[in-house]
């Protein structure tokens, strides 16, 4: 979700965006099914175009209600973040 | 999925399709919607159509195929997308605050309901003798009594509604691994009206027995009798009730291996 917080992107666009972060080693196997559901749920709306590559691209962009579950989620993470870095906290690095 | 905008050979595009059989097969296994099923494909061959025209720009060869697809996940891999993520995945997974189950919530509520019916029944009832004993005309139907009369009917159902309820709650709590919580009213809504019953049962069963001995005792033997069937049938309804729960909350509390997440 977070890689479609700047816009829409089409499935394997967000998973070449996905790839390019560093520790974000992720397959389409984990992605795709990931994109369907969001899209079940509304989280993200799907429009699909005409790809000059070959079959119809599918968009995805963030709904209103994909942005307040965004906004949650990055919530939730940062306080996951700090609190596992407080336990780490003086930890040498291996 | 759409092969009109292709331009493959019949080769490449049959073995293209055969790997999308393989996958859709898979996704079905896993119990995802037909929908979602569409969705994954349709992007699965969206990037394998594109891997193929940067690997070979003037045609792709089965050949081409083959070394793309083997680029790719299996279509096993898709089995349990959950189980497969990598721990940055599964940590993110892992933060997202879980929703209560709104089914279990439905359960508990339709359970309230079918207290609610009692009570209008039993008033009912009341205002019934009332009417009979006393000389004062019935009341006329009001919205709040057709409201009462509609809620009462829908409370009737709680039984078979309720315990529907917990179970299909139970069923999406375990698939949903940790985006749906709720686990313990859901176990709640499925074995409150089955033990409900079961202890109505044994209930009747004490009585049965209190009334088919009671004749051959006096004053004292017909006390005795109905203390011990008391006691007997509450350690009963207790342990029943006490078995039964524990052993379907650990059945429902179980990890769900084949469960998908996001």
């Amino acid at each position: 979700m977070a890689a479609l917080r700047h816009g829409e992107a089409y499935g394997y666009q967000i998973l070449q965006t996905l790839g390019q972060v560093e520790g974000m080693a992720i397959t389409e196997s984990t992605v795709y099914p990931i994109l369907a559901r969001l899209a079940k749920e509304s989280l993200v709306k799907v429009r699909v175009a005409p790809s000059p590559a070959g079959p119809p691209r599918r968009y995805y962009r963030l709904t209103k209600l994909g942005e307040l579950r965004l906004r949650d989620m990055a919530a939730q993470w940062r306080l996951t973040h700090e609190a596992v870095d407080s336990l780490l906290k003086g930890m040498p690095d291996e | 999925m759409s092969d009109a905008n292709m331009n493959l050979s019949t080769d490449v595009r049959r073995r293209v399709e055969q790997h999308l059989d393989a996958l859709e097969q898979t996704l079905a296994g896993s119990g995802m919607s037909r929908e979602e099923r569409r969705s994954v494909a349709d992007d699965v061959q969206g990037q394998i159509v594109e891997m193929l025209a940067a690997r070979a720009p003037n045609g792709a060869t089965v050949a081409d195929v083959e070394a793309v697809l083997a680029e790719l996940d299996p279509p096993e891999a898709y089995h349990g997308d959950a189980a497969r993520a990598t721990p940055a995945v599964a940590a993110v997974a892992a933060v997202v605050p879980a929703r209560f189950s709104r089914t279990a919530i439905v359960g508990a509520v339709w359970a309230g309901l079918f207290l609610f019916a009692l009570v209008a029944f039993f008033s009912a009832s009341l205002k019934v003798v009332d009417h009979h004993s006393g000389d004062q005309p019935p009341p006329g139907p009001s919205v709040i009594a057709m409201i009462g009369i509609a809620a009462g009917i829908v409370g009737l159902a709680a039984p078979i509604g309720t315990t529907a309820c917990g179970l299909a709650a139970i069923s999406q709590i375990r698939a949903s691994l940790g985006r749906l919580c709720g686990l313990p009213l859901a176990v709640c809504d499925a074995l409150l009206f089955p033990l409900l019953i079961l202890d109505g049962v044994i209930c009747w069963g004490a009585v049965a027995i209190y009334e088919t001995y009671r004749v051959d005792l006096g004053q004292q033997g017909r006390s005795n009798l109905a203390i011990a069937l008391i006691c007997i049938a509450i350690v009963l309804i207790v342990a029943a009730d006490f078995l039964i729960g524990r052993a379907v909350w650990r059945a429902a509390s179980r990890p769900n291996p084949q469960g998908s997440a996001i």
